[in-house]
C-alpha cells in the first residue's frame, strides 16, 4: 500500500458532506502504534487510483476514523 | 452492536442505473473491506453504489461531489442484479443503494463482479491530474 496516504478511503463511501469512514486496520498505518489521528487532524487519504486528498478529521472511535474530504480547487487542477 | 438502519420509500425500477465509482473497487480486497465496514455498522454484508439519476451524470456530481474527482466508474442496471439474486437495498439518502451479499467470499464477488460494465471514463470527471 502506498505511503503518500494516511488512510484509504473508499469513494463509494463519501456521503454528501464529504464525511467518510476509514478504518485504520485497512489503512497504511495498520501496524503504526504511532498513528494517532484525533478530531480536528488534518491527514491524506487515497486508495491508490486518484491522487490523495487532504481531509480533516471528525470523529474517532478506536480503529474507525470520519474524515471530511476537501475537494481541489479548479485552480489547483493540472492541465 | 449493529446500528439499525432506515431504507427509503424507493423501489429498484429495473431500468435505474447504478455506478460504482473507481475502476479496481470491485477487486477482493476492496469489496472485502467495504463488506466488513457494512457488517460492522448494519449487520449485512454489501457494497456501496450509487443512482445516476435519469441517467443525469452531472445531478449526481451535484448530488455526491466526489464523484468529480475519479475518472473511472463502473456502472450496472439494477435489473441485472436482482436477477441475479443480489438485493438492491435504499439505504442512506439518495442516491445511495447498497448491494448485498450473502457472503463476504471470493465466490460470491466473483458472481457480482461480472454484472458491472467498465470501468468508463466518468461523464462527471473535472479532470484533476496527480499533484
Amino acid at each position: 500500500m502506498s505511503a503518500s496516504y494516511d488512510l484509504v478511503y473508499d469513494p463509494n463511501d463519501v456521503g454528501a458532506d464529504m464525511v467518510v469512514e476509514c478504518w485504520i486496520s485497512q489503512s497504511p498505518h495498520a501496524r503504526d502504534a504511532d498513528f494517532d489521528p484525533q478530531p480536528g487532524d488534518w491527514i491524506r487519504a487515497g486508495d491508490d487510483e486518484e491522487p490523495p486528498l487532504r481531509g480533516r478529521v471528525t470523529r474517532r472511535d478506536g480503529d474507525r476514523v470520519w474524515i471530511q474530504l476537501q475537494l481541489p480547487r479548479a485552480t489547483d487542477a493540472v492541465a | 452492536m449493529p446500528e439499525p438502519f432506515l431504507l427509503r420509500g424507493s423501489h429498484a425500477a429495473a431500468t435505474l442505473i447504478a455506478a460504482r465509482m473507481g475502476s479496481q473497487t470491485l477487486a477482493d480486497t476492496s469489496l472485502t473491506n467495504q463488506c466488513a465496514r457494512t457488517f460492522l455498522r448494519w449487520g449485512l454484508h454489501g457494497f456501496s453504489v450509487f443512482e445516476v439519476p435519469d441517467g443525469d451524470w452531472q445531478l449526481l456530481a451535484r448530488l455526491r461531489p466526489i464523484i468529480t474527482d475519479r475518472r473511472y466508474v463502473l456502472t450496472v442496471e439494477a435489473a441485472t442484479l436482482l436477477r441475479a439474486g443480489f438485493p438492491l437495498l435504499p439505504t442512506e439518502d439518495h442516491p445511495h443503494w447498497t448491494v448485498v451479499l450473502s457472503e463476504p467470499t471470493p465466490e460470491q464477488f466473483a458472481r457480482v463482479r461480472p454484472l458491472f460494465d467498465g470501468p468508463f471514463e466518468n461523464p462527471a470527471w473535472t479532470g484533476r491530474r496527480s499533484g
